[in-house]
Parts: structure tokens; sequence; C-alpha cells
């Protein structure tokens, strides 16, 4: 890539300061908030986590995929030459994290435009038929709106962000791997994997990373004020804790967060008035200690559109945020997605229209469907409108979750059905007849057939999708030295079949050959390089075959051709060596010296 | 009427998908010499691959003195009359005159036999016997070529393309061999794309284009009709 790879330089002291604030703040505010039911034990949780953070982790490996776009527009149409369903794709703001045990890749693009063109670009600009001066080196950089990165392979991190508040970085390592696309004016997206809460929905959802959530005030058939008291809370803590954080990043406050920012050409002191983000995807996967000391896999994918914050978050509009957050230990997967469409966060008070329904001061309500006539109206056009609920999967330490937002699918073909009252069909007649040269022959074709197409397109709004699994531990089974022979005895282990190959289980051979005596001399049970056996003739169960069952496969083809060869022979000489020809004459090899 | 040496009836052959003949009709009286013209890539080479046996007709019948030949390697044709001159030549650059021709009685002729057949077409050759073919002009290695085929007593010659790379006059000399040729009773079919020499000697003339036979008739007609379309004024 031939952007910049910016150097991360400026800290998060905004939300440093913010942290601190708003830490002072809720000091103050636990007592109001009930404490008795909202404050932890100080004394006994230090120690609690102490004692299952040294435990082992209940899983050796995992395996991870995210993906968030905001906008992802997919185009089904036969005509289009690209051996892909769709036939052709663009990711609006795309964002991947693919990451297993060993390795971990993260990837994030502006515009995507799918596996089959993004991976596949060096192929398709080299059938472009362009001269290979021009072509060569667009191919070899590959599709170049997108920054990768790579654990431990490298990069491990990478940015490209050609214009001021565009968004596109990744980094890669072995506890967290990020990408983000987007764009937002204090270039910044939202970090869904920073925030340790389990079922937070991405970290700008969040008050402030490392806060702890207050609940509301438990005051029994008083639900409004409850919503109230807890509105309050929340605005004190996220708000005013946010801007007083905002604040302060402005202001040039530095903390002692050790993670680099790339660097943002637009003054922040224009962020904490209003911070506008157009679109913006991140996906995070992390493996590491919770703060109960739990390890896990965490896999946040978070896609957002149309995200306004003002006075430093006191106020924040967001369009339509879908995220999807996997979550795993190793022995249970939990899943949440969630669709917004539509909050608006005044001082901490949440109003909220999502895919689990309205919310509004904390008070929530069913989502009512869609109106039907319009429906009905739009699909006579060949357009639907869909609000695709969540799909979660899990499945003991195996979870997966999509989410996608509004999705709209206009099928061209119910409207190029309303064409056919035009003279398609003598267009089409007229092209066919028009001179056109012999090079120009394909492009003739393509015009006869654009006039048939009627592609459709399906454009999904916030698509998110997470997917963690976990495997357990490998146990190999002990070893006991008392099995081994000393070589005199013969052979103790039975070695069948599946026994094989597991060290200090040496497996005799099947014909029932000692082992050898080297390798356990003295009377003392060794097990040693020595007195390992190859795997594999304790493992087969069947008796050798030589080459009998090539040698009968060839035979066969052998017998086959021979017995051929003499049947067509036979064919010709009975049906039409000897016989005439349709012209009455003789067939042979005549002597022309002799005609 | 005296049976044709040669007769092809609807003749097809392919490359693979690409269909060269497209339903050959040719006929070459026995004794007469036949010169088929045409353009580059009218099929000419490859109908005479197809009559001597190097290479197979998907459809159509090859009848030769009479006969439908069904199957038939080039060398059982070569055997019993048929022989080809191909275009190019073909000598042995290595070898000398003397071992070029000799090699001929490999194939049944005696060494003195082919020798007196060649040097008696073309005494020329006597004088270079020992000299490399390699380093013969391209006249003299035709010669040397022709010599060969006319030692294994042909009654069917197919020569291809004969003056191919030539001097005028060097060509002249060889179509005067070949009209010697025919005094002996040997059927000639003549392929040839620079058509005025060859038209000079052939008792018949037929036109090939796009795989197919376009006309026949006498020398005169088709000098006289084809020339301006088929020949392109070359002849």
């Amino acid at each position: 890539m031939s952007g910049s790879r910016t150097v991360i330089r400026r800290s998060r002291a905004r939300r440093l300061g913010a942290g601190l604030a708003a830490s002072a703040v809720v000091s103050l505010a636990l007592p109001l908030a009930g404490g008795a039911t909202a404050a932890p034990a100080p004394s006994s949780a230090p120690v609690a986590a102490a004692a299952v953070r040294a435990a082992d982790p209940e899983f050796a490996g995992y395996a991870s995929t995210t993906t968030a776009t905001p906008v992802r527009v997919e185009i089904f149409e036969p005509t289009i030459p690209i051996p892909a369903k769709p036939e052709a794709e663009f990711n609006i703001g795309f964002s991947s994290v693919v990451a297993d045990s060993s390795t971990t890749r993260g990837r994030a693009s502006l515009l995507w435009p799918g596996p089959a063109v993004g991976e596949g670009f060096k192929t398709i600009v080299e059938n472009l038929g362009l001269p290979p001066e021009l072509a060569g080196p667009i191919a070899e950089q590959g599709y170049p709106v997108q920054v990768n990165s790579n654990h431990p392979a490298g990069p491990a991190s990478e940015s490209d962000e050609q214009f001021p508040g565009s968004i596109q970085r990744t980094s890669a390592s072995a506890e967290k791997t990020t990408a983000a696309a987007g764009y937002s004016t204090d270039c910044r997206l939202g970090q869904p994997g920073e925030a340790p809460a389990e079922d937070d929905e991405g970290g700008e959802e969040g008050p402030i990373p490392g806060l702890p959530g207050l609940p509301g005030l438990p005051i029994p058939g008083l639900d409004g004020l409850s919503g109230l008291t807890s509105g309050l809370t929340t605005a004190v803590t996220s708000g005013l804790g946010d801007g007083l954080g905002s604040l302060s990043g402005a202001l040039g406050g530095k903390g002692n967060r050790a993670e680099e920012e790339v660097a943002c050409p637009i003054p922040a002191q224009l962020a904490l008035l209003i911070d506008v983000g157009g679109m913006g995807a991140t996906s995070t996967v992390t493996r590491g200690e919770g703060e109960d000391g739990i390890e896990r896999v965490r896999a946040v994918s978070r896609s957002a559109l149309g995200e306004v914050s003002l006075l430093g978050g006191v106020i924040t509009l967001d369009g339509i945020v879908s995220t999807a957050t996997v979550s795993s230990d190793g022995a249970k997967a939990t899943t949440r997605g969630v669709t917004d469409y539509g909050i608006l966060t005044i001082a901490g008070q949440k109003f909220r229209f999502g895919s689990d329904g309205f919310e509004a001061a904390g008070q929530g309500q069913d989502l009512p469907g869609l109106p039907a006539d319009p429906n009905q109206a739009l699909e006579a056009l060949g357009i639907q409108l869909l609000l695709p609920q969540p799909t979660e999967e899990t499945d003991k330490d195996q979870g997966s979750v999509a989410v996608g937002g509004l999705q709209i699918v206009i099928d061209a073909g119910v409207l190029r059905r309303q064409l056919d009252v035009l003279p398609i069909d003598q267009i089409s007649e007229a092209i066919s007849g028009l001179p056109f040269p012999e090079e120009a022959a394909q492009l003739k074709s393509l015009l006869g057939a654009a006039l048939n197409l009627a592609p459709k397109f399906v454009i999904t709004l916030g698509n998110a999708s997470s997917a963690v699994d976990t495997s357990p531990e490998i146990e190999i089974p002990p070893v006991d030295p008392g099995t081994v022979d000393n070589g005199q005895n013969g052979p103790v282990s039975s070695g069948g079949p599946g026994s094989s190959g597991s060290a200090g289980t040496p497996a005799a051979p099947a014909a029932g050959a000692p082992v050898d005596a080297s390798a356990a001399g003295g009377g003392e049970p060794a097990i040693g390089d020595d007195a390992l056996l190859d795997a594999a003739p304790a493992g087969a169960g069947l008796p050798e075959l030589f080459s009998i069952p090539g040698a009968l496969f060839f035979g066969a083809i052998i017998g086959a051709s021979v017995l051929g060869s003499y049947l067509r022979r036979l064919g010709i000489m009975a049906l039409g060596g000897g016989a005439a020809c349709a012209h009455g004459l003789q067939s042979g090899l005549p002597d022309l010296r002799k005609a | 009427m005296s049976v044709p040496i040669l007769e092809i009836v609807d003749l097809h052959a392919a490359y693979g998908r690409i269909e060269v003949l497209r339903g050959v009709n040719l006929t070459v009286p026995k004794g007469a010499v036949m010169a088929l013209l045409g353009p580059n890539g009218a099929g000419k080479s490859t109908l005479v691959k197809v009559i001597s046996g190097q290479k197979k007709a998907t459809s159509g019948d090859i009848h030769l003195g009479g006969v439908h030949v069904r199957t038939g390697g080039p060398e059982e044709l070569a055997r019993l009359g048929l022989c080809t001159i191909p275009e190019g030549r073909s000598v042995f650059p290595n070898l000398t005159v003397e071992e070029n021709l000799l090699l001929m009685s490999y194939a049944g002729v005696p060494a003195e036999a082919v020798l007196e057949t060649a040097f008696a077409y073309f005494p020329r050759l006597k004088e270079r016997r020992k000299q490399l073919a390699g380093t013969m002009s391209g006249g003299e290695q035709q010669m040397v070529a022709m010599s060969r085929a006319l030692a294994s007593d042909p009654a069917l010659l197919l020569l291809d393309e004969l003056s191919m790379g030539l001097a005028p006059l060097i060509v002249d000399e060889l179509y005067e061999t070949v009209g010697r040729i025919t005094e002996t009773g040997v059927s000639i079919l003549c392929i040839e794309q620079f058509a005025r020499t060859a038209l000079k000697i052939s008792d018949y003339a037929a036109v090939m284009s796009g795989g197919r036979v376009v006309a026949t008739g006498e020398p005169d007609e088709i000098l006289e009709t084809m020339s301006d379309v088929i020949l392109g004024g070359a002849a």
C-alpha cells in the first residue's frame, strides 16, 4: 500500500481524563444510587479474582471471525462474468478479523468489493487485456483500497487514511486484533472490544471504559421514578464524564495510557463541539482475562451509520448501529446481537428504536411491525423493505451471531417486465444489424445482453457478524513405563489399530517382531527414541497386497484393449473391410503400378 | 473411359475443431498431370497429407485406381506406388547426395537403380554426389528429393509446392523434368501456389479455395477465368 502507514502517536488522554473525572463523580454518586445493591464487596473481589486467575483456561485453542460493514450492496445478475454469488458486491466501510490460536488477520477497507474481486483483483486485471506494462504494476499491488495486518507474519499494523477524517486501520497481535474502516471527524470509531462488560454494545455505548455501569434505583412500583434515577446516574457518570474527558483531551492533557493512536488532522477542539461520524465498521477479536480472571475469547463487530456527537458526547444521535458480540470461555459461549435504528442520547438518557423494541428512558416496549399496505405497494414495484432479526446460535463453547439492519431488496426483473411495452426487441435487432467490426464483436454481444439485464439488488444497512469457537486441550495419556518391553519377553503391547503414534506406548508390529533389545537394556524399563517403533506397520489392519490390485487394474485395461482391437478388426472384416463402398468400388489397397 | 488413378469424393478433414477440407471432389485421370492451384490456406497441403495417408479424413472417400482406400498408412501407400514429395524438400542435410539417394535402397530398390534413375533425370547430381545435401542450393535439393521419389517407381506422384523458395529459372528446369516424368506414364498431382509454370505442363487444373475445389478444367480455361479471382495475379 502506498498510503501512509501512520505511526500511532496521540494518546487517549481524553478518555483517561474522562475516566478520572467520572470516577470522582461516581464516588460521590454511589451513595445516591442506593449503595447496598450496587456496591461490590471491596475486600473479597480481588481475592476471588486472583483465585480464578490462577486456574488454567478452559480452552487451549480458538477460532474466531468477525465482520462488519455499514452498507452492503449485493448485485445478483448472472450475465456479469464473475464466478461468484452475488456476481457483484460493494461494502462501503468494511472491517474483518479472522483469528485463531496461531494466526490473526485483520482487514479494513473503505470500499471493499467482496472477496471475488478483492481477493481476485490480480487475476481480473491480468485478464483485462491491458498492456503488460500497465497491467503488471496494477495487478501486483492487489486491490488498492485496503489495509491488512497479520500476526505473527506481519505487518503488525497498517493504516491508509488519505483524507481527513477517513479511517482505515488495522492491527494484529496475539491478544487483540482489530480492524476499523469508516469516517469520523475525530478520526476514531467505536472500539467495541475495549469495554470489558459482557453485554455491552460497543465502546461508544458504554459510559467510559473501565467504569462499571450503575444500576437504577430499585424502588418497587415506581417504574418511572426508577427510570428517572437510573437516567440521572447514567447521565452523571456517562454524559458528564465523557464530556469532561473530551474537554481534558482537548486541552492537551496526557494520560498514562500506552496505546497509540493515529494522528488526526482535524482539530480536537472541533470534535469537542461536534463529532460527525458518517459511517464506521469495527471488528475486534480479543483473547485475555476478563475482570473476573477468566480467560475468554471475545469477538465484537459493530457497524454504524450516521453518528453525531454534540458537546463532547452529552448529546448523541445514531442512525443505524448493529452490534454482534460473541464471547466464549471454553465452557460456555454467550452471544448478543442487536440493531438500533435510531438512538438519541441526552445526558445519558437513551431513546432508541431497535430490533428488540422501543426504549425510552429505561422503559421498553415491543416493536410494532411495518405497515402492510406500503409494503405491498412497494412489492408491486419489486422493492421490499425487511427488518431482519438477529441470528444467534450457541452450542456449548461455540457461538455465532449475525445482525443485519434495514434490508432493501430491489428486484429489477419486476421493473424490467414493465419495459416490455417498449420496442426492445426491435432495438436488439437494430443492434445486431449494425456493421460492427470484427474486433468489436464482444462489445456487440454485450450491448445485446444489456437490454435483457434484470439484476436483483440487495442493500443491507448495518451488517455485523461474529463467531467464536474454542477447542479443549488435548489430553495426552500418561506414560506407564511398566508396559514397555525389556527385550526378553516378547511384545507386550497388542499394537492394535489406533494405538500407534503415541509416544510412550510403542506398539509391536503385527508379525510379532520383538522390540529392539537395545532400546530397553538391563531390566530397567526405559523409553527412548530407540524404543519407538514405526507406527505404520502397527496401524495397518490388512495384510499387504503388494501390487496385486495395480496388476489387476492394468491387466484389465490391456486385455480390454486387445479384445477391443480384435473385435474392431472382426467388425471391419464382417461389415465393411471387404465390402463395396458407397460408390460400388471394392475396398482395399490397390497396387497403383498395376492399376 | 479408363478408371482414374485418383478420385476424391466429398472429402472432409479437420485440425481439431477447425475444418480445413470441406467436401473436396477431385479426379486425376491415369497418366495425366493435374495442377491443383489455390491461395495460401486453401487446404492444398492438407489434401496431400490425407491422400498420402499422413492424415486421417473425417469423412469422404478416396479411390485409388478404382479401389476404395479405407485404411492404409503412408508407408503402405508408398510401397503400392503413391509417392509424395513434401513441401520443403526434406532432404537430410548432413548426408551427401549419394547417401540421400541410397536411403531408398532400404525400401527395396537396388542402389544402382536408384543412382541410375537420379542421374538420368538430373545429371547435375552426379557431379555433386559427394556434396552434403545441406550445402546445396534449394533447386538442387529439390532435385535430390524428386530423384528419391522417382527411384521408388511411382505410379502417382504428389508434388507439394515444388517451386517454393526457388528461383524462376530453376523452377522452369524442374518442371521440364516433371514433363519428362509424365512421358513415362506417371500420374502427377501437382500442388502449386504460383500457377503459371505448373499450368504449362499440366493436362488439367483445379482451383481450391476455402477447403473446396471451386473450379476444374483445362489449364487455359482456368488461367483465363480464375487468375483474377483466385490466383490474385500471383501466377
